[in-house]
């Protein structure tokens, strides 16, 4: 006799698979993610041409990776754009309707979670492996060298891109419909944004200038950005790859350790939203 | 199994069940409200107590003891602070090091969240014997001693600065005194000469302007050059040659009691690994020149770019102890790091530009001239520097020349020592850039592009 159990358990892990393949094939069969990653390398062009201008000017440019600024654009640009997808596509599942059928299939609010996530993971590697092809032909026309170090920095990036991923998830199970989860996605977002500004610019004034109210200020800030370091969804991408580029794999491993316990946390947080807002609009 | 199936589904929702409304349901929103509450409550906390502090404008100075250091750097000597609050002191090991010991008024400094001293209100120099312990066993005493900074070669290049104790440290700075007195002789001598020569020179054009031919023109005298030689005044001082490892330090008062405030933990450094740096002189910009510190590095160039090489030895330290060697004060550095510092240049030996393991060209070190050009425009020229064409100029630089004549392509650079063996971390990558095409760096955009197409065409095609 049949353990039901077992069976049961294969059940979910096949609908997972299945949920996983129809999410990365809604994506490649869309529109938007071609058209972020050529706006990413138009982007990246003109970083590269930009490059190649200040060399002219100048004579002579050292560097270790002129590609550095140009593929965290793009990385960067992968990583908020599958974050905002999976916010806006849970809360468009929720809005449809399709999350109140699927509750009723197979289909655990773990694995209905994993599968967005694993499934914005896959697409984010091949997002990498679409831009390194453009990447390749930007280079082989500017007369820049392709190193094997950038290809796997660009794969290795995928455990520090998911923290901004899943945190994208939180927040589309958070929210009711599109808008909300938009909204909340992009307020957060530009308060981190803002906070982290204002910190480089005060960092960037000379003590004498910090006088008056610019200096609590500047404290007070200092303090937050340091907090947003940790807390912050878009901080670990950007720490991965710069110790990726520095060859300090040290850092690398504590940055991605880093992001896979604050991804698994925002995972948690979206399970229990997800549990307690309910499958109906 | 229809039941184990929904057994395995998550549970449906008390949301559907209970038929809570989206709104009520607060609880899910927690995150996000504690964030929205937490934020204007840590903005308000952190200006309450940053106002406390910034309130206390007037700093709260003790008197304390603190050290003067002259520590070498790895290219030169600099002065290092070393109040008794930082407990340890970071040096270079088989360079010497200079302290003198003060008492002197300390205070904190939020703005640069330093510590510093009054020297103008106290300033007293403490005399006694340094010691040196390890593991609490004593291993060196050092008498104070006289010390002066000597940099010799001045005004050149490569100027060498060196640590000069006792009698040798007063006779260098007599010797510079003397210096710079004959200068300032000859100075003045010149101005008079000058003056000459001008009144001179507006005779002779007055008599050009007056018709008069065959106006002999007067030589313009020739400035001297200013002394090639620079000492500080002697200092009295405790001076030692670190050897690599820990050791405690204090200073003992003339009636054998150690100074309070006056032990300091010290950790002597060497370099992790030695290779060759290049500073890279673009001709378009010789007053902004760039390092290439580690062989990683790549030299990108342009057509037509001409470049001036300088390799120095290079030596690899821990980033932590370098920068508190030249700020015991320093928080920012990792000991998980290293650094590449630049030291003195490598002039007997030969650049080659090797490309597909061949050498395809080889250089030599030449002495160069920087010249202003003439009128109002900016800009400059620089030319191979030859003694008997213009004795009275002395060469701007010395360095390798590097120009390639190609349009585009990838070389490698490398260094020959005096004896023919290639220097150790001396290669670099040189690439030219197109910069012919630069439009066609935008074809590639379209990759995506393509590929969206090719994939709708497939999909097409497996429909109908």
């Amino acid at each position: 006799m049949l353990d039901l159990a077992v069976l049961g358990a294969r059940a979910v892990r096949r609908a997972w698979w299945v949920l996983v393949r129809y999410r990365i094939w809604a994506l490649l069969h869309g529109r938007s993610f071609y058209v972020v990653a050529t706006g990413g390398l138009i982007l990246s062009a003109a970083v590269v041409g930009d490059f190649i201008s200040f060399v002219t000017t100048a004579g002579l440019a050292v560097s270790r990776d002129p590609l550095r600024v140009p593929l965290s654009v793009l990385l960067n640009l992968a990583a908020v754009y599958l974050a905002l997808l999976i916010a806006v596509g849970i809360s468009l599942e929720r809005q449809q309707g399709t999350l109140l059928v699927l509750s009723f299939g197979p289909v655990t609010s773990w694995s209905y979670l994993l599968s967005w996530l694993v499934a914005k993971v896959l697409a984010y590697l091949v997002f990498c492996g679409v831009v390194m092809v453009g990447l390749a032909g930007i280079v082989a026309i500017a007369g820049l060298g392709f190193s094997p170090r950038l290809i796997a920095s660009m794969l290795l990036s995928a455990l520090t891109a998911m923290a901004i991923i899943s945190f994208g998830m939180w927040v589309g199970s958070l929210s009711r419909d599109t808008r909300g989860s938009i909204l909340i996605f992009l307020a957060i977002s530009v308060v981190l944004v803002v906070i982290e500004a204002l910190h480089a610019y005060l960092g960037s004034l000379a003590p004498e200038q910090l006088s008056g109210l610019l200096l609590p200020i500047s404290r007070t800030v200092g303090l937050l950005s340091r907090v947003i370091t940790w807390i912050s969804p878009f901080s670990y991408l950007p720490r991965g790859l710069r110790a990726l580029f520095d060859n300090d794999w040290v850092d690398y491993g504590l940055a991605s350790t880093a992001a896979l316990v604050y991804s698994s946390g925002w995972l948690l947080l979206a399970k229990v939203s997800l549990e307690r807002r309910g499958v109906q609009p | 199994m229809k039941c184990e199936a929904q057994r395995l589904v998550w549970s449906p929702p008390s949301a559907i069940v209970s038929g809570k409304p989206f709104r009520r349901s607060f609880g899910v929103l927690l995150p996000f409200r504690f964030f929205w509450m937490a934020c204007p409550l840590a903005l308000w906390l952190g200006l309450t107590l940053a106002v406390q502090q910034a309130t206390a404008q007037a700093p709260q100075k003790q008197a304390g003891m603190a050290y003067q250091v002259w520590a070498f750097d790895g290219s030169s000597y600099r002065q290092v602070f070393a109040p008794e609050q930082t407990p340890e002191l970071y040096l270079l090991i088989e360079h010497p090091v200079a302290l003198s010991a003060h008492r002197t008024l300390l205070y904190y400094w939020p703005l640069t969240d330093r510590y510093m001293a009054d020297w103008s209100g106290l300033n007293q120099a403490l005399s006694g014997t340094l010691e040196l312990l390890q593991s609490d066993h004593l291993v060196k005493t050092v008498e104070p001693t006289s010390v002066s900074l000597v940099q010799s070669g001045t005004g050149t290049s490569t100027p060498v600065v060196s640590l000069v104790t006792g009698a040798e440290a007063g006779r260098q700075y007599a010797a510079y005194r003397a210096a710079l007195d004959a200068y300032a002789r000859q100075m003045t001598e010149y101005d008079q000469a000058r003056e000459v020569y001008e009144e001179q020179m507006a005779e002779a054009m007055k008599r050009v302007g007056s018709g008069e031919r065959d106006v002999p023109i007067p030589s313009p005298p020739v400035e001297p050059p200013p002394p090639n030689l620079y000492a500080t005044r002697p200092i009295s001082a405790f001076v030692f040659t670190p050897e690599e490892g820990y050791y405690t330090l204090q200073l003992r008062d003339p009636s054998g009691q150690v100074v309070t405030g006056s032990s300091r933990s010290v950790v002597a450094f060497g370099p992790q690994r030695r290779g060759l740096s290049y500073t890279v002189i673009p001709e378009k910009k010789w007053t902004q020149p760039e390092q290439s510190l580690i062989p990683d590095e790549t030299l990108y160039l342009a057509e037509g770019s001409v470049l001036y090489l300088q390799p120095r030895v290079a030596q690899e330290y821990n980033e932590a102890y370098y920068r508190r060697l030249k700020d015991p004060q320093d928080t920012q550095g990792r000991e998980d790091r290293s650094v590449w510092v630049p030291q003195e240049l490598v002039s007997d030996g030969v650049v080659e530009v090797v490309s597909a393991d061949r050498t395809i060209r080889s250089i030599t070190e030449q002495p160069y001239l920087v010249r202003q050009t003439g009128g109002t425009a900016l800009g400059y020229t620089i030319t191979e520097y030859h003694s008997d064409q213009t004795p009275e100029e002395q060469p701007t630089f010395r360095a390798y020349r590097l120009e390639l004549d190609v349009r585009s392509g990838r070389w490698t650079l490398r260094m020959r020592d005096g004896a023919g063996q290639v220097v150790a971390g001396s290669e670099r990558a040189v690439r030219l850039l197109n910069n012919k095409r630069r439009s066609w760096l935008y074809l590639p955009a379209l990759v995506p592009a393509i590929m969206a197409l090719v994939l709708h065409i497939w999909r097409r095609g497996r429909q109908g």
